[in-house]
């Protein structure tokens, strides 16, 4: 199971390609592929996004199922789609633990307006 | 303090303009992102995991309350509302948008600031002593050699494609605070025997994946010679410094394949060649440098002043932040002050736009209106009288900015790691963070005394592990993040590359694992000696055995 992901071109922020084919902020937007032929199509329309000065860098990502949710399966990504684990403030969206730490430690939270 | 001449304003104002530029084709596609992405780095614009990320230059770390107070603007309009200062005396945005950069520069060049070549294959910012112009112990500021060499390396046109990135540092004093013994240059101001002043160059050092101590190139030159001989190393570097493989492109690979001598040979030959060219320094093109740096308006001391003295006697926790956090000052009744940017389990080296401007505040009450930037993510105010210490603790404290901890267990360098860069491996912030917490008790850290401890997030050693006391790496073991330690490393004139001491531990255990080490210490140290001297006397051993025989099993 993947999701193609990237960084938009005009903030550099993390997006996700969803099943409307444009790129969301949130993982849980993202279209699912589970198959090579899904999987090389969504790709194509990576590479037209980025043709289009829309996004740079799109590539696949291994994903699992969580309950409803969509899961990055890797760490790197789900920092990519959650946020660094040092500032709630920077969520995308939301995961279970992804600002927990040992010892003690919390996240900064900046709480600005 | 440097001021800009016209002709560096006019300068940095078409930098933005070309740059802007730029942009703009980017952004209308006329140039791919292959295309675009050098020409972003040469301005200092990354793209991250999360977002950009734009490193502006703070040459040889030194600021004033106005450049400041800009800063803490652009982070406030432009980012998140702070700024992370990093381990080469510069200042990091983490959330800039690609079309407000050519704004961002255009704003920075109002108070002659820029990210000129603080990415890049090209001479990036070049660092200094943060105790430039007021150490006790100096021979020489370094900051009027840094500022030459700015100017030189600034867009010169030979040396703006070399093989790789290229890091120059300078120190003034024989303790070292700016590693030059780890930079591609490393530039020592010392007296010969006739007490003329002059420089020892050293070449090929670096951290990164292949650490390395840089090697005396020349024992002793004149300072007249200064840009001629560097310009010299530089050209034969980019004739024969590899070009086919970016892990073997620095300086110190080419010293460590062909040797010290047959590249000081060519060096000292090609040196010949344009020594007398007009890139010797005329003694008034330095005396007009130097001028830039000369000492301020200091107020002569009157009597012995024993409000201080007193104050240390009465307030317990203001005598340990002199402790740890102020130093001797060449200016009799003035002292040397550092910002602890380290507050207990914060990430380290991040300050608020708010804090910025307090900071900006009281650099321009309390310290003649300048303040300095170290490599280990602190500050420094340069000019502050003894007589104010306790006032200015007083509102330091105020912005967390007096954790008692600077050269202590607290006190942690980090590179942003997994949270933030694209290369990382492992985080390295919160393990900072926990480490922070554990260490919390002020008396326990001042009892254990200097021990530095540096966290880089994966082999490119942004965080300096090599030359930690402890040092940490972040590696990816099967989707896991495990710490490597390596023990015994130290920046200085005593320069030390770390050893590894085992196999890496997990994220669960390696707090623990650096608290054994501190036990270890604790047990087997003599009076006077820091963890660093105790390790070198004892050796790894006794550490190993506690971590790995007797505690963690690593085996796995």
């Amino acid at each position: 199971m993947h999701v193609i992901t990237a960084n938009r071109l005009i903030d550099g922020f993390v997006v996700f390609l969803t099943e409307a084919g444009d790129w969301a902020e949130n993982v849980l937007e993202s279209l699912v592929v589970t198959d090579d032929a899904a999987l090389q199509q969504a790709l194509e329309a990576g590479k037209t996004a980025e043709a289009e000065q829309k996004i740079v860098g799109a590539y696949e990502i291994e994903v699992a199922r969580d309950g409803g949710a969509v899961v990055p399966v890797k760490f790197r990504e789900r920092i990519r789609a959650y946020g660094p684990t040092t500032h709630t403030d920077f969520a995308r969206a939301e995961y279970p633990g992804h600002f927990d730490h040992p010892d003690g430690v919390e996240p900064v939270e900046f709480k600005r307006d | 303090m440097y001021r800009y001449d016209e002709f560096d304003h006019a300068l940095v104002q078409d930098r933005v303009a070309q740059y802007r530029d730029q942009v703009e084709r980017r952004l209308s596609g006329e140039l791919t992102e292959e295309q675009f992405r050098p020409l972003r780095l040469m301005n200092g614009l990354y793209l991250q995991l999360h977002a950009y990320m734009l490193r502006v230059a703070i040459p040889y770390g030194t600021l004033s309350s106005r450049q400041l107070r800009k800063l803490a603007h652009i982070s406030r309009k432009y980012d998140r509302g702070y700024g992370h200062w990093t381990t080469r005396q510069n200042i990091q945005f983490n959330w800039p948008k690609l079309d407000e950069t050519p704004d961002i520069l255009a704003e920075l060049a109002e108070v002659e600031m820029h990210a000129i070549q603080t990415s890049g294959n090209t001479i990036r910012n070049v660092t200094g002593d943060a105790y430039g112009g007021v150490a006790a112990d100096e021979v020489e500021d370094p900051r009027i050699w840094a500022e030459i060499i700015r100017q030189w390396s600034t867009l010169h046109p030979e040396f703006s494609f070399l093989p790789r990135k290229f890091k120059i540092a300078v120190t003034g004093a024989p303790h070292d605070r700016a590693a030059v013994r780890f930079h591609d240059i490393g530039i020592i101001a010392k007296r010969n025997w006739d007490g003329e002043i002059g420089f020892e160059i050293l070449i090929g050092g670096g951290l990164g994946r292949t650490p390395m101590i840089a090697k005396t190139v020349r024992q002793f030159l004149p300072k007249r010679h200064l840009l001629s001989y560097i310009e010299a190393i530089l050209r034969v570097y980019n004739l024969l410094g590899r070009r086919d493989n970016k892990y073997k492109a620095r300086i110190k690979i080419m010293v460590h394949e062909l040797g010290i001598d047959e590249v000081g040979e060519m060096v000292e030959d090609e040196w010949e060649r344009i020594k007398t060219s007009e890139l010797e320094l005329p003694a008034e093109e330095i005396a007009r440098i130097e001028k830039y740096f000369q000492a301020p308006a200091y107020e002569p001391m009157v009597g012995e002043d024993t409000g201080f003295a007193a104050k240390r006697f009465e307030d317990k926790a203001f005598a340990q932040w002199v402790r740890s956090n102020v130093a001797p000052h060449k200016q009799p009744g003035y002292a040397i002050v550092n910002l602890s940017v380290k507050p207990e389990g914060q990430p380290p080296g991040d300050v608020t736009d708010a804090q910025m401007d307090a900071v900006a505040d009281l650099a321009e009450t309390y310290s003649m209106d300048e303040l300095r930037v170290t490599h280990e993510q602190n500050l420094v105010f340069p000019y502050v009288k003894q007589a104010e210490l306790y006032e200015l603790w007083q509102k330091l404290a105020e912005q967390d900015l007096a954790t008692a901890n600077v050269g202590l267990a607290g006190d942690i360098i980090a590179c942003p790691g997994l949270d933030y860069c694209s290369l990382a491996s492992a985080r390295s912030i919160p393990v900072a963070q926990r480490i922070s917490k554990r260490f919390a008790d002020l008396d326990r850290q001042h009892d254990i005394g200097e021990l530095r401890i540096k966290i880089s997030g994966c082999i490119n050693a942004c965080g300096h592990h090599h030359v930690g006391h402890i040092g940490l790496l972040g590696v990816d073991r099967r989707g896991e993040e495990y710490y490597q330690i390596t023990l015994g490393g130290a920046p200085g004139e005593d320069a030390s590359v770390g050893s590894i001491i085992g196999p890496a531990l997990s994220s669960d255990d390696i707090v623990d694992a650096v608290e054994e080490l501190v036990h270890v210490f604790i047990e087997w140290r003599r009076e006077g000696e820091r963890f660093l001297d105790t390790y070198r006397r004892v050796g790894a051993g006794p550490f190993k055995t506690r971590l790995y025989e007797e505690r963690f099993n690593a085996a796995a």
